[in-house]
C-alpha cells in the first residue's frame, strides 16, 4: 500500500501520514533545492536535525536506521577511496573533512526527506498528487509507472535473496571477497532482467487500465490540504530560511567546493 | 463482437510468424477456448484483442483485427480497453495501485466519473463477485484466487464488451476454478464476447460453445468441446485432459511411523501474527506425497519452513532420523518456486545447471547435468541465456536446477501452471524418477492431472493438530 513499504500490516497512525501528499513532495522539492544552495557545513546539519527529526516522526525506526546504515556504508566507501587517491596523487586536497562533510550532509537531508515521503504515503495518493500538479502527460506517466516500481523492486531483491539462499549461497562479506564476480552475477541478473519486465508489465497494467483515455483525472478520494499541510510548509521554509541565515553568517571556508 | 481477418503477426526481430493468416470471430454471449501447445500463437492471439500487439509489442500485423467493428490499429489502447477487459494468468501483472478499492477505482478515475459513481460501480462489481469485504485489504496479502477474483471485479465494474482470459486458472485451486467457471457464465448471459486461453481443459466442459486449437501460429482445428474426447487428437498437439476425476479424495492420508522427514511439534507464524502452524506433527517416507490445500492455507510456507528458509518458532525437524537445523535442510533440499525469473542467474544454460550441481559428486556432473536437461528438453538450449528462454521452458530449467542439486528434499511449488500436456508429462517423468532414487519429493499444486499421475498420497494443508507422536 505504501510507496516504499508496501507489505506495511499495520501504518502507525503518525502526524506525518495526515500530511497531504502534496505537502510532503513539496518539502523534498524544497529541501532538494536547498541542499544544491548550501555548502556550508553547520547550515546543512540543521537541515540534518531537522529532516531527521521529520523522518523519525515515521515511527518507523528500525526501517529508517537500516536506511541510515547503508548511507554511512557508502560514506565509508566514499572515504576509503578518497584515502586511495590521496595515497596515489598527494596533491589532491579532496580529504578535507568540510569537503568530505558537505556532499554526505546533502545526501542525509535527501534521505531522510524521501524517506518520510515514501514510508508514509501510498501509491495512489502520490499518483493522485502529481497528477494535481498538472504536470506534463509525457512526465507524469513515467513519475507514476517510477513510484509503482518502488514497491515491486524491493520485493524482486527479497526473492532473488531467497533464491540465491536455495542454490547455496549466502551474500555474505566471504561470498563478496572470494568471489565477487558470481555475487554480483547471483544478484544483478536476475534483479536486471526482473525490473526491464516489471517495468514493463506496469506501463502495460497502466495501458490496460485506459491511463490517458481521458486528459483529466477525477481522484475517487480527492485530496485536502489542511491546517497541519500549512504547519508543516510553513515549518519547512522557516527551516530553510534559518539554514540559509546561518550560511550567510558563516560562509564555508575557502577551499571549499559546492 | 470480435473478428480477425487474415491475421498475420511477427513479433520485432522474429523471423517466424506468431500468427499466420489467423481468421477468427467470437459473437456477443459466446465464449471460445483457445488451446494449443506451449508457442502456438495463444497468447498473441489474446494480445492482438485486447490491442498490445502491435501497440506496446510492435511487430508486424497484416489483416484486420476489429472489435465492436473498430479496427484495433486505428484505436489507442486506452480506447480500445474501453471495451476489452484482460485478465492474466497472475493478476498481479495487471494490478496498477497496491490496494484493493484504489485498484478498483483506478480505471474509473480515468473516465472522469464522479466519486460517487466510481463508488457505485465499483461496489456493484464487487459484490457480484463477492469481495466487497477485502476492499481495505492490501492486494499482495490476498490468496491467488481472491487476486483473480478482484481483478476480474476490476474489469467487471468497467462494463466490458470483450472479457480475454489468458490463463486464468494457472494458479487457482480447483474449487476457485470452479467457482470461476460460474462467474464467466453469468458474463456470457450478459452478453459479453469471452475468449479464454487455457491449457487446463477439464474446467471448461460445459463453459465454452466452441474450442479453437492453434498449432505454429495457426488455427490447426476447430470445433466442439467434444472434440477434445480424441485421445488421438490431444496427443497430437499435446493437449491436457478433457476430463480429469479429482484425485485428492483418493489418496490416501496416512503415514508410516518411521518416515524419513519427521515433524513434531511445528510453531510458526510470519511477524507474530496468527499461528500458521500450532504444533502440527507428521512423517512423510520417501517418495511423492502432494501437499493439498486451498489458495492460502499455508502449503508454501510449509515447503519454506520444511526447507529451511523459513525459522520456525519452534519444533523438531529430523531427516532419516537424525535432527537437522534450518541450514541443513537447505543445503539437503531444493526447493523449486514459482517466481522462475528471480531463479536464474547465469549466462547460459549450462552454466545455470552447473552452479546448482557444484556441489554433486556421486556422478560426472557432465552427464548428470546433460541427462536431466535431456529430460526436460532443454539440451538444444544449452548456449541460450535463460532469461531469454520462453516462460516454459524457463519453469523446466528451474525444476531442471532443482533436480541437479541431486536433494534428499525436493519441493516443487506449482511446477505445471501455465504448461502444456507434453510439457507437464515430461515433469511428472522427472518428479518420478527424482522419486525412485530415493528422494522426499514434496509437490504443492493445484494440477489435478499431475497430482494423479504422480502423487503416492497427500499431506492437507491446514494441518489440524494432534497429539505429538514419539520419533
Amino acid at each position: 500500500m505504501l510507496a516504499l513499504f508496501g507489505n506495511d500490516p499495520r501504518p502507525q497512525p503518525t502526524w506525518i501520514r495526515r500530511l497531504d501528499v502534496r505537502t510532503k513532495m513539496a518539502i523534498s522539492i524544497l529541501a532538494s533545492t536547498a541542499v544544491m544552495a548550501l555548502n556550508q557545513p553547520w547550515s546543512l546539519s540543521l537541515l540534518v536535525v531537522a529532516s531527521t527529526l521529520y523522518a523519525l516522526s515515521l515511527r518507523r525506526l528500525k526501517l529508517v536506521l537500516v536506511c541510515y546504515g547503508a548511507v554511512l556504508f557508502l560514506g565509508a566507501m566514499a572515504l576509503l577511496f578518497m584515502h586511495g587517491l590521496h595515497w596515489v596523487w598527494p596533491r589532491d586536497s579532496a580529504t578535507n573533512i568540510q569537503n568530505l562533510a558537505v556532499p554526505f550532509l546533502r545526501m542525509g537531508v535527501m534521505v531522510n526527506v524521501m524517506l518520510a515521503l515514501a514510508l508514509s504515503s501510498n501509491i495512489q495518493s502520490i499518483l493522485t498528487g502529481l497528477k494535481s500538479l498538472r504536470l506534463p502527460f509525457y512526465i507524469f506517466i513515467p513519475a507514476a509507472v517510477m513510484v509503482r516500481f518502488i514497491p515491486t523492486f524491493i520485493e524482486d531483491v527479497r526473492q532473488i535473496a531467497e533464491t540465491v539462499r536455495i542454490r547455496g549461497y549466502r551474500f555474505t562479506p566471504w561470498l563478496l571477497g572470494s568471489r565477487p564476480l558470481l555475487a554480483v552475477r547471483l544478484l544483478f541478473a536476475p534483479l536486471l532482467f526482473r525490473a526491464l519486465r516489471t517495468s514493463d508489465e506496469i506501463g502495460m497494467a497502466a495501458e490496460l487500465k485506459g491511463i490517458g483515455y481521458s486528459r483529466t483525472l477525477s481522484p475517487y478520494k480527492p485530496v485536502h490540504f489542511g491546517k497541519l499541510d500549512v504547519g508543516a510548509g510553513l515549518t519547512a521554509l522557516l527551516l530553510v530560511a534559518a539554514a540559509l541565515a546561518v550560511q550567510l553568517w558563516f560562509p564555508a571556508a575557502p577551499g571549499v567546493r559546492i | 463482437m470480435i473478428a480477425l481477418d487474415q491475421v498475420s503477426y511477427a513479433y520485432p526481430f522474429q523471423a517466424c510468424k506468431a500468427l499466420d493468416e489467423v481468421c477468427l470471430r467470437i459473437r456477443p454471449g459466446e465464449a471460445v477456448l483457445c488451446t494449443g501447445p506451449s508457442g502456438s500463437g495463444k497468447s498473441t492471439l489474446a494480445r492482438l484483442i485486447n490491442g498490445l500487439c502491435p501497440h506496446v509489442f510492435r511487430g508486424d500485423l497484416q489483416g484486420r483485427v476489429t472489435v465492436d467493428r473498430h479496427d484495433n490499429l486505428a484505436r489507442r489502447i486506452s480506447e480500445i480497453s474501453q471495451d476489452v477487459g484482460t485478465l492474466f494468468q497472475d493478476p498481479e501483472h495487471q494490478f496498477f495501485a497496491l490496494a484493493v478499492e484504489d485498484e478498483m477505482a483506478f480505471a474509473h478515475e480515468w473516465q472522469n466519473r464522479t466519486p460517487a459513481d466510481i463508488q457505485r460501480r465499483i461496489e456493484e462489481a464487487a459484490d457480484a463477485m463477492g469481495v466487497r469485504h477485502l476492499f481495505g485489504a492490501a492486494l499482495h496479502a490476498l490468496s491467488e484466487g481472491e487476486k483473480q477474483k478482484v481483478a476480474l471485479a476490476s474489469i467487471m465494474s468497467l462494463k466490458p464488451k470483450v472479457l480475454v482470459l489468458d490463463e486464468p486458472t494457472a494458479n487457482l485451486d480447483p474449487e476457485a476454478t470452479m467457482d470461476l467457471g460460474r462467474h464467466i457464465l453469468r458474463f456470457k448471459k450478459e452478453g459479453m464476447a469471452i475468449l479464454i486461453v487455457d491449457h487446463r481443459l477439464y474446467w471448461l466442459r460445459d463453459i465454452v460453445d466452441r474450442v479453437v486449437v492453434m498449432d505454429r501460429g495457426r488455427i490447426a482445428v476447430e470445433g466442439g468441446f467434444n472434440m477434445l474426447s480424441d485421445h488421438s487428437l490431444r496427443a497430437h498437439y499435446g493437449l491436457r485432459l478433457d476430463s480429469v476425476s479429482d484425485p485428492r479424495t483418493s489418496l490416501t492420508e496416512t503415514f508410516p511411523h518411521d518416515g524419513f522427514l519427521q515433524v513434531e511439534g511445528l510453531h510458526f507464524s510470519y511477524h507474530k501474527g496468527r499461528d500458521l502452524f500450532n504444533g502440527a506433527s507428521f512423517q512423510l517416507p520417501r517418495g511423492v506425497t502432494g501437499i493439498i490445500g486451498n489458495n492460502g492455507a499455508g502449503k508454501t510456507t510449509l515447503a519454506r519452513v520444511l526447507t529451511g528458509l523459513n525459522s520456525k518458532r519452534a519444533g523438531r525437524i529430523r531427516l532419516d532420523g537424525k535432527p537437522v537445523s534450518p541450514h541443513e535442510l537447505l543445503r539437503r533440499s531444493s526447493l523449486v518456486l514459482q517466481n522462475t525469473d528471480h531463479q536464474l542467474h547465469m549466462k547460459t544454460v549450462v552454466a545455470e545447471m552447473e552452479l546448482s550441481a557444484a556441489r554433486v559428486s556421486s556422478r560426472p556432473r557432465e552427464r548428470l547435468v546433460a541427462g536431466y536437461l535431456r529430460d526436460l528438453d532443454l539440451a538444444h538450449l544449452v548456449k541460450r541465456h535463460p532469461q531469454s528462454l520462453s516462460g516454459g521452458e524457463k519453469q523446466r530449467l528451474a525444476i531442471a536446477c532443482g533436480l541437479a542439486k541431486q536433494p534428499d528434499v525436493l519441493v516443487l511449488d506449482e511446477p505445471t501452471s501455465g504448461l502444456d500436456g507434453r510439457n507437464m508429462q515430461r515433469i511428472a517423468a522427472a518428479i518420478r524418477m527424482t522419486s525412485d532414487r530415493g528422494a522426499c519429493v514434496l509437490l504443492i499444486s493445484h494440477d489435478l492431472e499431475l497430482i494423479a499421475s504422480v502423487c503416492d498420497r497427500a499431506l492437507n494443508v491446514p494441518i489440524h493438530t494432534k497429539p505429538p507422536t514419539p520419533i
